[in-house]
């Protein structure tokens, strides 16, 4: 069953190469793609005592894994210049910020709003669902395959999807393998 | 025959030319591409040096026998310099998957005695093989998720 991590238990994990077992950064800030249901990458902290922001960040495309315990590459070079790195990473859009986002229903209901990002542990990115704060005060979780638009104001869900809402990440990690097993995709 | 880290720190290291006690064992350098002991370090005096596995004439219970005094050497890479720094010590040192994934610390590790070469990694109980290792470094020891699946007997 797919083990899933939320975006904020990625922040501060260091980063770790595989080829050397050195930690060479700390994750400062995940960017989302909500579009493409996937990280496009990671801003990035020094370690020790001389934390602050790293003028490097981590494309998508340089993470060998996401896990819960460290960030995953193979060599220090996976760390990319800002000049040098997507803009898409090295210079994200604000307005793209989907933790806030009222979570509202295709027939205008505003069910709650969005507080995380639910990612596969060791994956490399790839997001399947999304923390959400009920009105109630409660959290719970909704598969990303739910997701009908985003806009970093709302995200649109089905009507029906209030009652595919799971309470913990082991129950939305199943329902990510269920659903993937219908596509033929697991 | 193996035996494992732990239980070779602090053994005498002999010339075998001069029958002079060089010193004791106080670092293992790995090679970890080969899986394998590359040199080990000493204190001679003021100065910690290296003996390469090569000039290693036995491996015995009570001494460690090379084969001559000059074959002690300086440290003369960034990676020896930072083995005997202290800062790539092998026991205790945080063990990770290439997942991400903290498997807990290294508490020892098996090797063959004749060759230098690693058998076993024991990390919190349990035995990894050393076709696991992926890379050893000041923060982690990098191992491979696919052989915590298989562990070693």
């Amino acid at each position: 069953m797919s083990v899933l991590l939320t975006g904020t238990q990625v922040i501060g994990l260091p980063v770790v190469t595989l080829d050397g077992g050195e930690d060479v950064a700390d994750v400062r800030d995940v960017v989302y793609d909500p579009g493409a249901g996937s990280i496009v990458g990671l801003t990035l902290n020094k370690r020790g005592f001389l934390r602050g922001r790293l003028r490097a960040v981590l494309p998508a495309t340089n993470i060998h894994a996401i896990g819960p315990d460290a960030v995953i590459v193979l060599s220090e070079s996976a760390l990319t210049a800002l000049d040098d790195a997507p803009a898409a990473v090295a210079t994200p859009d604000e307005h793209r910020n989907i933790v806030g986002n009222d979570v509202t229903t295709e027939s205008g209901t505003v069910v709650g709003h969005v507080v995380d990002l639910a990612l596969i542990a060791g994956g490399k990115g790839e997001v399947v669902g999304y923390q959400i704060r009920s009105l109630t005060g409660q959290l719970r979780y909704l598969p990303f395959h739910l997701q009908i638009s985003i806009s970093g104001t709302a995200l649109i869900v089905p009507d029906k999807s209030v009652q595919d809402l799971r309470n913990d990440l082991v129950s939305l990690g199943a329902s990510v393998d269920e659903f993937r097993a219908k596509l033929g995709t697991e | 025959m193996t035996t494992t880290l732990r239980s070779c720190y602090g053994r005498a290291l002999l010339s075998r030319e001069s029958a002079v006690h060089l010193g004791n064992l106080e670092h293992y350098i790995l090679d970890v591409a080969r899986g394998a002991i590359s040199a080990l370090a000493t204190t001679s005096g003021k100065q910690t040096l290296l003996v390469d596995w090569a000039d290693i004439i036995s491996f015995g219970p009570d001494a460690i026998v090379v084969g001559s005094d000059a074959d002690l050497r300086p440290a003369s890479s960034e990676r020896e310099h930072q083995t005997i720094s202290g800062a790539l010590a092998l026991i205790g040192k945080t063990v990770l998957s290439d997942r991400g994934n903290l498997l807990g610390t290294l508490e020892d590790a098996s090797f063959e005695e004749a060759s230098g070469f690693l058998t076993t990694l024991s990390v919190d109980g349990q035995h990894l093989p050393i076709s696991a290792l992926r890379g050893h470094g000041s923060y982690a020891l990098m191992v491979s998720q696919a052989a915590i699946s298989s562990p070693a007997r």
